[in-house]
């Protein structure tokens, strides 16, 4: 074997390029140097010692450029954590204590609420439109799908815009409900029938479940917003969640909308008390976009949840005392619904509080960081 | 012995900063010079690859322990190869980590170190 083995060299460079961009500009050069020289010397001793310089650069890639990219993590998400204390504390230096966010904008805290206003604007629309056209014909049946179609497309149009909008944003604060009852809707709606449905023309026969189906939408806007922005907002995404384990808290208050109109299912003339939840909801999810420290998120998210619930249980606890539907074997007692309700509400609170172990962990490696010795 | 400069919070080091910044405390070396440094002050036992090395001095140059310096005496194909040299901060962290390994070392060879079927653990 004469020279240096170029196509080792020319492996070892292209295994160079998983290192982190800055760690690859300021050692690349000198790594190459480095394993050039070493089967410069190697190649003297023959082919096998060539071949264990190369089997011992391999060996440690793995572990290397872990570290390498574990320290670009824990680097920015330092850097990102300064900068948002100092932006919202106008401090250039300080301990960053438990600081981590300035307070979102209104506009913002608004877009963080969407989840929690869309069935208060289903139902008040509803009731307008009962209200207005109610006493009218119905009009013939395909100027009727069109404009259920067109109604239906008002929302979720919108809501699928946001969905993606806040994918390619880099996952801000306000985008975790979204995302939250968007996947928990997409399994639901899995063993779901909508007999009867059509929209634009394609319909749903009696008992077809939607199935796979019921991922298209959330699907096609998370590749759009993947080709749009490619893969920061995930990098994005992992960072902010290792930041602040309360994004991920609110994700789950993002469901919340659902378990409400699940737990008034088949219950009569519920649209104006779901309201009052929703908004309920809403001003949980308030005070969770205003608030700066972790202790005042989670409070506000809990307080939300525990209000609602108490709030629902109390109204389905009357509703369904002596009342008796043609479904049931027996009239139902206000105890028997006050308990399970309870049960549902603990498990959701236990639910909420589980990204804590996130923090737990963040707390720990910190603990177990060893900084001082490389 | 070495001054006794107590680093506490930087101690111990991990086997291969020790390493290094031993080889760095006479006199600047480069990457490759530090690499076969290593093998050989080690005995053949701790044998760098290029990702640990430079892992660990760019660990070591966040750190203020080593400086990069131009390796003039090295310049073989036009190109001024960089070389690294300790920090003062870095040689008080090495003569730290020196006179910790002294004080257990001397603690060791003050006291008996038992007979040789507590190690084998034949007790029953």
């Amino acid at each position: 074997m004469r020279g240096h083995p170029k196509f080792l060299i020319w492996l070892y460079q292209v295994f160079l390029r998983l290192y982190p961009v800055d760690f690859r500009a300021e050692f690349g050069d000198e790594m190459v140097s480095v394993l050039t020289q070493a089967f410069s010397e190697a190649v003297h001793r023959g082919r096998g010692a060539v071949w264990t310089v190369f089997q011992r650069e391999m060996r440690d890639l793995p572990v290397s450029l872990w570290g390498q990219h574990w320290s670009r993590f824990r680097k920015e998400g330092r850097l990102l954590q300064m900068e948002n204390f100092n932006s919202a504390t106008g401090k250039t230096e300080g301990k960053i204590a438990s600081v981590e966010e300035k307070p979102a904008t209104w506009g913002e805290t608004l877009l963080g609420m969407g989840p929690f206003l869309i069935a208060p604007a289903i139902f008040i629309t509803g009731f307008l439109v009962t209200s207005l056209f109610g006493a009218l014909k119905p009009p013939p049946e395909p100027i009727l799908t069109i404009v259920s179609s067109i109604l239906v497309l008002i929302y979720v149009g919108p809501f699928l815009f946001v969905l993606g909008l806040g994918w390619v944003k880099g996952f801000p604060r306000w985008s975790y409900p979204y995302w939250g009852i968007a996947l928990l809707f997409s399994i639901w709606l899995m063993d779901a029938a909508t007999p009867g449905l059509r929209f634009f023309g394609y319909s749903f026969e009696h008992d077809d479940l939607w199935g796979w189906r019921a991922w298209i939408p959330v699907a096609l806007v998370a590749v759009v917003a993947f080709l749009l922005s490619r893969i920061r907002p995930l990098r994005l995404l992992a960072k902010r969640l290792w930041q602040d384990w309360t994004r991920l808290s609110f994700a789950i208050y993002g469901v919340l909308p659902l378990a409400v109109l699940l737990a008034f299912d088949e219950v009569h003339a519920e649209e104006a008390y779901v309201v009052a939840l929703n908004l309920l909801l809403g001003l949980g999810a308030l005070c969770y976009m205003r608030s700066i420290y972790t202790w005042q998120r989670i409070l506000s998210l809990l307080a939300g949840l525990l209000v609602t619930w108490a709030a629902a249980t109390v109204y389905l606890a009357i509703y369904w005392n002596g009342r008796q539907e043609p479904w049931m074997d027996n009239p139902g007692n206000w105890v028997d619904t006050a308990l399970w309700m309870n049960k549902l509400g603990g498990f959701l609170v236990l639910i909420l509080l589980v990204p804590a172990c996130l923090g737990l962990l963040r707390l720990f490696v910190n603990k177990i960081r060893p900084l001082p010795s490389a | 012995m070495p001054n006794l400069v107590d680093l506490p919070s930087n101690s111990p080091l991990t086997e291969v900063t020790y390493y290094i910044l031993l080889i760095l405390s006479p006199q600047p070396k480069h990457g490759y010079a530090i690499m076969k440094d290593v093998q050989a002050l080690s005995s053949g036992r701790v044998i760098l690859s290029t990702g640990t090395l430079y892992g660990a001095i760019k660990r070591l140059l966040e750190q203020g322990w080593i400086k990069r310096v131009d390796d003039e005496a090295s310049n073989d194909s036009g190109r001024v190869r960089k070389a690294y040299a300790l920090t003062k901060l870095g040689r008080r962290a090495l003569e730290a980590e020196v006179a910790r390994l002294y004080r257990l070392v001397s603690a060791a060879s003050s006291h008996s170190l038992g007979e040789p079927a507590f190690f084998e653990g034949s007790g029953e």
